[in-house]
């Protein structure tokens, strides 16, 4: 019995990568490498990171080499880009963008910054939320709004790191309602929900994708979403816009490469994202996070990320974070 | 029990168990090589787990945890150069004891200490999963930042003539971990726009230059090695009178090492060192501590052990990594589609059983194989001492440019080993230093946030009945070293002047 | 011994001189509207202002033992007795310190390692290492010979096996690669 089953069992896994080292060669074909790493500042179980992570094993299967998930953490991004400018743009090295290394960039003087590096592929589209723990009073941005008018040490606001877009988030939003409770950072998505469990914050910002599986605990509740319309997985929660605060802010989650990546590689990256977004498994996955897909090729993209830059510069000196 | 049935009938009727024994031994082979900490260890398998079944991968992975922990302590031991962060703490009496010839039988120590806090560690995650989440909640940054004093504190302890000492390698720690990104507005200091200190100096580059290269210049200057035919030469593992004198400090170890695992914030280094500092506190014989004391290394063993059992707490409970080991055992699960979170246990009891299953094989297997490891490894480290030195150079350069593939840390080894060989010339103790370092961050960072929570009311830090606990267990101490100083110091004076009264009659 | 001012003094005005100059680059920190109400240069000026005045103490200290020191070896002389060697010695913490040879042996180790840096990203790992491993071992002490040789070459290849094949680190390749093409 026993050993029938593990016979099985270890049979089916060798068979499993049998079949997947006879694909790879052929892949491998297409693609100059057999490893490729996929770099992220996120510290680990972040927002960033657990994208990618997920990400890779799709992408093993529709580009052919496999994907290494770095964490290069420190300076909000700094060293993760300084890594990346220092790297080959033979395609064996990328980075998982996401706002934070353009901020960062934008803050800080830097000798690689966002501009040593150019957009490959965009992916998703993530809708940034506000979450309260299951028994806060808070239906609604508002109400937290009124509260914290009525009362500003009575609210506490949880962001993620110093150089992060919901840090930016939350400032243009005291902006906009004259709100003005203290802010708390955090050293991550991890850290932030822990201070949201135990009640330290009353309210904070984050990504559904990291948020469901407290969601689907009743452990934590989404009260507003920084949207342009509500989302199809959660109807009942309003957005932003609905309560007159008008701000739509999109985390963009891609990849981007050092500054030179030939052609080809672009190439290879456009056709293998569309690919993985087919993916039915894949689609399940990022459909059940609430992530939208939104890819633009590496043209578009760059584009974008340089619009990004120009928009998140206004708004740093608007608000006299920077010269 | 009905969780043993299925552990077993997990581990039955799936390889798990040989992933277990199979990541346990790649685990000591990494966690013994410097620089390839737990985490890369598990990284460079995550891809061979793609195609195996969700419990082989996890246990795969998690069994590399445990077995990396522990084999950070064979280099911490025999050359001085801890193999992983948590290690370090190990080195300090560890080196000691084996260049007293007592290389062997550290070995044993540190194996029997790993197994014991590993199954410890076990036990607690198993029975108590749910209260060690809930341990993990009540922590809130006044009492991290109490957490950090309370680990400070031992500075004040360290023997005397040297507190002055102790106090400025302490305070050049701390302004060490300063170096970096600021934690809560994000400026960078001390950076010097360099690019590459914005992410602070690691630690375990200024353990490896301090501990590591230091020696080596030692011993380049003076030979102080035992020749190898006199050194033990074989694992000796504890008699069971050594083993039970161990108890104390291993219970020490464990606990705080369950403890600081659940901890999103602590993790092993920290734990590892700070129950190096309690079991000194408690010891029967402090002042053998530093000196190559059998408990300086059952301590910090059984915590970073049990640390790589109750880490998996706040992944399993809340999908919460507290480490970069345990984030890719997070990224292990995502990719087999399982999502840790508050509903696992109740959605995944096979998984969540067999894990635990998986563990306990994963601990019994360590034994068996850190005694089937550690024969090479003593074989190795008695070759003749100028090869030896040469490789241990060449291992320490090349691990270390393993963790950030960068020629920058190798030249930040390299400067710390002349700040470790002065504070050697000059009589500065190591310990302060080393721990105003892993604990700066954690203390400025919390310390910070605990103000920003109240606008800059101090009450907050008595207010929180963890962190008062804490503080004034932190006071307490250092009064009570203080105390012993004065004494101390009061005896020594009294004895010199009485022998100077002699001489002058 | 008693002539020169204690090494202590000395330290500690070094870890004054040291302290200076990490509060001046503390001055330098920007300080952010995003910063909360303790201001990121805040921990660090405290630090330095605790390392001066530990040096200061340090160095009072050294001065304090040695006027006492000076005052019994006096009182000795006076009373016709040679000062008592232990007297002499404790002043200085009674550490045993390393010759200057020792120290010049330990500095050439050093300079062995920044030597390997400076190489490592010119020559390759391979080279590099057995280079470092052949130095080191002969500056230690070892014959050279064809054992020696033949260690420098095992380990640099077995390092490379580790490192660079098992585990994939991508240690500096050197000029190598530009031959092949």
């Amino acid at each position: 019995m026993r050993f029938g089953f593990g016979k099985i069992t270890l049979a089916a896994a060798v068979a499993a990568g049998f079949l997947a080292s006879t694909n790879a060669p052929v892949a491998a074909q297409e693609y100059p490498h057999s490893t490729v790493t996929l770099v992220t500042h996120s510290s680990p179980g972040g927002g960033t990171d657990v994208f990618l992570r997920e990400m890779v094993g799709f992408l093993g299967k529709a580009m052919g080499p496999t994907f290494i998930v770095e964490n290069v953490k420190g300076g909000s991004g700094a060293k993760a880009m300084a890594k990346l400018a220092s790297s080959p743009t033979d395609g064996s090295i990328f980075y998982g963008t996401t706002p934070t290394y353009i901020n960062t960039s934008l803050l800080s003087k830097l000798d690689a910054d966002y501009t040593s590096l150019e957009g490959v592929a965009n992916v998703f589209m993530d809708p940034q939320t506000v979450f309260v723990r299951a028994d806060s009073p808070f239906q609604s941005i508002s109400d937290v709004v009124a509260a914290s008018k009525a009362n500003p040490d009575s609210v506490l606001f949880g962001v993620t790191t110093p150089g992060s877009l919901d840090r930016q988030v939350m400032e243009k939003f005291k902006k906009m309602t004259g709100v003005t409770s203290r802010v708390i950072t955090h050293d991550g998505g991890g850290d932030l929900l822990i201070s949201v469990l135990n009640g330290t914050v009353s309210a904070a910002i984050g990504e559904l994708q990291e948020l469901s599986p407290q969601i689907a605990a009743g452990e934590i509740r989404i009260i507003t979403t920084y949207t342009a319309e509500r989302l199809a997985t959660l109807p009942d929660v309003p957005t932003a816009r609905e309560q007159g605060i008008d701000m739509v802010v999109n985390k963009f989650r891609g990849i981007a490469g050092p500054r030179g990546v030939s052609d080809e590689i672009k190439a290879a990256w456009s056709t293998g994202i569309q690919k993985v977004l087919e993916d039915p498994d894949f689609k399940a996955w990022y459909s059940a996070q609430s992530l939208v897909p939104a890819f633009m090729p590496a043209a578009e993209y760059d584009q974008f990320l340089n619009d990004f830059a120009v928009d998140q510069k206004a708004f740093l000196i608007e608000y006299g974070i920077i010269k | 029990m009905e969780g043993f049935a299925t552990a077993w009938s997990v581990l039955t009727t799936t390889p798990a168990a040989f992933a277990a024994v199979a990541g346990v031994a790649w685990g000591i082979v990494g966690g013994a090589l410097p620089g390839i900490s737990p985490s890369i260890a598990m990284a460079l398998l995550l891809p061979f787990t793609y195609d195996m079944e969700p419990i082989s991968a996890i246990v795969l992975l998690a069994a590399t945890y445990v077995g990396a922990e522990y084999g950070g302590s064979i280099p911490a031991i025999l050359i001085r150069t801890p193999g992983t962060n948590a290690a370090a703490a190990t080195s300090i009496d560890g080196y000691e004891m084996h260049k007293q010839g007592r290389g062997g039988e550290a070995l044993g120590i540190s194996l029997v200490s790993g197994v014991t806090g590993g199954m410890i560690g076990l036990i607690f995650l198993v029975s108590f999963t749910e209260p060690l989440a809930k341990l993990a909640l009540s922590f809130t940054f006044p009492a991290y930042f109490a957490l950090g004093v309370l680990g400070l504190s031992v500075i004040a302890s360290l023997s005397s003539g040297s507190v002055i000492k102790g106090l400025m390698a302490g305070v050049i720690g701390l302004m060490v971990a300063t170096i970096g990104t600021d934690p809560l507005s994000g400026v960078g200091r001390f950076t010097f726009d360099n690019a590459e200190l914005l992410g602070g100096v690691p630690f375990i580059l200024v353990m490896v230059g301090v501990f590591a290269v230091s020696e080596l210049m030692s011993q380049a200057g003076k030979p102080e090695w035992r020749k190898a035919d006199d050194a033990q030469t074989r694992i000796k593992l504890p008699s069971f009178r050594n083993w039970r004198k161990l108890w104390k400090s291993q219970g020490i170890g464990s606990g705080i090492g369950i403890f600081e695992g659940v901890m999103p914030g602590a993790g092993g280094s920290i734990a590892a060192f700070m129950s190096y500092n309690e079991a000194r506190r408690w010891s029967k014989e402090p002042e053998l501590f530093g000196k190559g004391s059998p408990e300086g290394i059952a301590a910090p063993e059984t915590a970073n052990n049990a640390v790589a059992c109750t880490a998996l707490v706040p992944v399993l409970s809340f999908g919460i990594p507290g480490s970069n080991s345990t984030a890719i055992l997070l990224g292990g699960l995502l990719i087999h589609g399982l999502h840790p979170g508050p509903l696992l246990f109740q959605q995944e009891p096979e998984f969540v059983y067999g894990l635990f299953g998986g563990l306990a094989v994963a601990n019994v297997a360590l034994f068996a194989i850190g005694m089937l490891m550690l024969t090479p490894a003593i074989w190795l480290v008695n070759r003749p001492k100028p090869y030896l030195m040469a490789c241990i150079l060449a291992l320490v350069f090349s691990g270390i440019y393993s963790i950030n593939h960068s020629m920058f840390d190798l030249y930040v080894v390299l400067a710390s080993g002349l700040i470790g060989y002065l504070m050697r010339l000059f009589g500065f103790p190591f310990l302060p230093l080393v721990l105003g370092l892993v604990l700066g961050y954690l203390i400025e960072a919390n310390y910070r946030r605990a103000l920003e929570l109240t606008g800059g009311d101090h009450r907050v830090f008595w207010e929180s009945s963890i962190s008062l606990g804490l503080l004034i267990a932190a006071a307490v101490f250092i009064l009570a070293s203080a105390v012993r100083d004065a004494q101390m110091a009061r005896r020594k004076l009294r004895a010199a002047t009485q022998a100077m009264e002699a001489n002058a009659e | 011994m008693l002539k020169r001012l204690p090494l202590d003094v000395w330290i500690g005005l070094v870890a004054v001189l040291g302290a200076g100059i990490y509060w001046r680059a503390a001055t330098h920190i920007s300080i952010s509207p995003l910063d909360g109400v303790i201001n990121a240069a805040v921990l660090p000026k405290m630090y330095a202002m605790v390392l001066a005045g530990l040096g200061a103490l340090l160095a009072l200290r050294a001065l304090m033992i040695r006027a006492l020191a000076e005052r019994a070896v006096a009182r000795a002389a006076l009373a016709g007795q040679a000062a008592p060697q232990a007297i002499a010695a404790a002043t200085d913490g009674g550490e045993k310190m390393p010759t200057a040879r020792e120290n010049m042996r330990a500095v050439g180790m050093l300079a062995l390692g920044l030597g390997f840096l400076l190489i490592l990203p010119k020559l390759g790992y391979v080279l590099s290492v057995a280079l470092l491993v052949g130095a080191v071992s002969l500056y230690m002490g070892a014959k050279l010979g064809w054992r020696h040789l033949a260690v420098a070459l095992i380990a640099s290849i077995t390092f490379y096996l580790l490192f660079v094949q098992l585990l994939s680190i991508p240690l500096p390749a050197g000029f190598w690669p530009s031959l092949m093409r």
